[in-house]
C-alpha cells in the first residue's frame, strides 16, 4: 500500500514522535492480544482434545468437501450473477420505456432484499407454486437475484462513465445501437468496472455460507458438524473464519492488482450497493 | 394477504411490525457501534504511527474477508465454551458493528486519500501542524466525501440484520420463519417481509443519495 500524502514527508521530530508512539501502541495491542489469550487458556481455550480433532484427515477430507461444495455454489452463482446483471445493466440504459422501467424495479427491489430473505423464499416459497428447489439451488438463485441487481449497477455506472461524445461519435458513422454497444462502448467500460466486479466477488462468495440457514453442507455448515460433534464449537468456527479469510482474501488482493494495472486507463467505477 | 380468518392476518402484520421494530433497533445500534469504532480505525489508518496502520489494516482486511454469519454464530455459539454467555441480541449487535466498522474505516480511509496531495502539501508548507491539518482542511472534506459510502454501510447493515436470525433474534426474518412454521402460508409471509425491508430500504438509499448529491464535492 503506498502511503497517503498525509502519512509521508515528515519533519525529524514527527518522525521521531511517529515513532515513539508506534513502540507505545505495539505493547499495548501485544498486552491485549496476550491477554485475550490467557483468558481464552484459562476457559480451556488451547486444551489439546479440543484441537487434536484438527490433526485427522479424515476431518479435513469432511471440511474440505464442504469446501467443494462452497465452490460449486459460487462459481455458478458467480456466472449466473454476471449474465443478468449485464442483461440488466443493458436494460437500465435502452432508450426504450419498456426495457427500462422493469430494470430499474428489478435492480431497485432486489438490492433492497436481504440475500437471506431471497434464499429462504426460494427454499420454502416456490413448492407453495408447485416448483420443488433444492437447498443448492436455493442459495445459488436467491443470492444471483441479489448480486445481479448490485452487478448490473456496478455494469450501469461502467458503460455512462464513458464520454457521451463516444456514443454520438458511432451514431453518426451510422453503427446501430446494439453494435455501439457491443464495438465501442462495452469493452472500455468493461475494464473500468472490473475491480468493482472482482470486488463483489468477495461480497458473493461469502454469500455461499448462507447456505448454512437451509442446511446445505457447505463449508460453514460442516463447521458447525464438527464443532457439535467434537464438542469444540469456538475452535472450529476460529478454523472456519481463517479459511474464509484466506479465501476471501486472495479475490480481494486479485481486485487490488486489477485496480492498479487499470487505474491509467481512465480511471474505475465504484459499486453502490 | 389472506391468512383465514379475518383478525389472524392482522395479527400477523402486527408480528411482522414487531419484527420491523427489532430490525430496526438492531440497525441503528450497530450502526452507532460501528461508526464510532471505525473512525478510530479509520483514523488508525490514515496516522503516521506505524504500527496502528498496521493493525488497523489487518482488522478491516481481516473482518471483510468473513461472512457475517461466521461473526455471529462464533459469539452467539462459541463463546459459551469458554463460559462467556452474551445475549443474542447483543452478540448480533457485536457481530454487526465490528463488521459494519471496518467497511466505515475503509470508507473514511478512501475519503481521506480522496483529497489531493497538493492540500496536505500546502497546509504543511504554512506551518499547519499535523492535528490542525486534519482538523481545518482533512476531516471537514472527507466526512463530505464518505456520505455515500455511510449511507451504503448503513443500508447494508439493515439487510444483514437478517442474519440475526440465526441466534434467534426475532426480527423481520426471524418473524417470518415463525409464522410460516406455524400457518405455512410462506409466499404471503416471505413477501410481506420482504416489503417491510423494502420501505426500510429504499427510501434510505434514497435519502442518501439525496444527501451525497447535495453534499459531495465535485471533482
Amino acid at each position: 500500500m503506498t502511503p497517503s500524502a498525509l502519512e509521508r514527508d515528515y519533519g525529524p521530530r514527527a518522525r521521531r514522535n511517529a515513532h515513539i508512539a508506534s513502540l507505545i501502541a505495539s505493547a499495548v495491542i501485544t498486552a491485549a492480544l496476550l491477554y485475550a489469550g490467557y483468558l481464552f487458556s484459562q476457559a480451556g481455550g488451547f486444551a489439546a482434545n479440543k484441537w487434536s480433532p484438527f490433526l485427522s484427515l479424515n476431518l479435513w477430507k469432511f471440511l474440505g468437501a464442504g469446501l467443494v461444495e462452497t465452490f460449486k455454489i459460487a462459481i455458478v452463482d458467480a456466472v449466473l450473477s454476471v449474465v443478468v446483471g449485464a442483461i440488466v445493466a443493458l436494460g437500465q440504459v435502452s432508450k426504450h420505456r419498456s426495457l427500462r422501467w422493469p430494470a430499474i424495479v428489478y435492480s431497485e427491489c432486489f438490492r433492497g432484499l436481504p440475500t437471506l430473505l431471497l434464499i429462504l423464499f426460494m427454499y420454502f416459497a416456490f413448492p407453495a407454486f408447485g416448483i420443488n428447489v433444492s437447498a443448492y439451488w436455493a442459495v445459488v438463485i436467491g443470492s444471483a437475484a441479489y448480486n445481479s441487481a448490485v452487478l448490473s449497477n456496478v455494469f450501469k455506472a461502467g458503460i455512462l462513465s464513458l464520454d457521451r461524445g463516444q456514443v454520438e461519435a458511432s451514431y453518426s458513422i451510422g453503427l446501430t445501437e446494439w453494435e455501439t454497444m457491443r464495438l465501442i462502448v462495452a469493452p472500455q467500460a468493461f475494464q473500468r468496472m472490473l475491480p468493482s466486479v472482482v470486488a463483489q466477488m468477495v461480497v458473493l462468495f461469502k454469500d455461499s455460507s448462507l447456505g448454512f440457514f437451509i442446511g446445505y453442507e457447505e463449508l460453514l455448515r460442516r463447521t458447525q458438524i464438527i464443532g457439535a460433534f467434537s464438542e469444540n464449537l469456538i475452535q472450529s468456527y476460529m478454523v472456519a473464519g481463517l479459511l474464509y479469510f484466506v479465501l476471501c482474501y486472495a479475490i480481494s488482493r486479485f481486485a487490488r492488482v486489477l485496480e492498479r494495472t487499470n487505474v491509467s486507463k481512465g480511471g474505475t467505477v465504484a459499486a453502490t450497493t | 394477504m389472506t391468512h383465514g380468518p379475518g383478525k389472524r392476518a392482522v395479527d400477523h402484520i402486527g408480528a411482522i411490525i414487531a419484527g420491523t421494530w427489532v430490525t430496526i433497533q438492531l440497525a441503528i445500534f450497530s450502526f452507532i457501534g460501528a461508526a464510532a469504532f471505525g473512525l478510530l480505525i479509520g483514523i488508525s489508518r490514515i496516522s503516521p504511527v506505524p504500527s496502528l496502520r498496521v493493525a488497523g489494516t489487518v482488522y478491516v482486511e481481516g473482518l471483510r474477508s468473513m461472512p457475517i454469519t461466521v461473526l455471529m454464530v462464533f459469539f452467539y455459539f462459541g463463546l459459551p465454551d469458554i463460559k462467556v454467555s452474551l445475549s443474542a441480541f447483543t452478540c448480533a449487535v457485536l457481530g454487526l458493528g465490528l463488521y459494519g466498522g471496518a467497511y466505515i474505516a475503509e470508507a473514511i480511509r478512501s475519503g481521506v486519500n480522496a483529497i489531493p496531495a497538493g492540500q496536505i502539501e500546502a497546509g504543511r508548507a504554512i506551518g499547519l501542524t499535523q492535528g490542525q491539518l486534519l482538523r481545518d482542511i482533512v476531516l471537514p472534506q472527507a466526512a463530505r466525501t464518505v456520505v455515500a459510502p455511510m449511507g451504503n454501510v448503513f443500508v447494508d447493515l439493515v439487510k444483514n440484520t437478517s442474519i440475526a436470525y440465526t441466534i434467534s433474534v426475532v426480527e423481520i426474518t426471524g418473524t417470518a420463519t415463525n409464522l410460516v412454521s406455524r400457518y405455512a402460508k410462506p409466499v404471503e409471509t416471505f413477501v410481506a417481509a420482504g416489503l417491510a425491508y423494502l420501505i426500510l430500504t429504499i427510501p434510505l438509499g434514497m435519502y442518501f443519495r439525496n444527501l451525497e448529491s447535495r453534499k459531495a464535492i465535485k471533482r
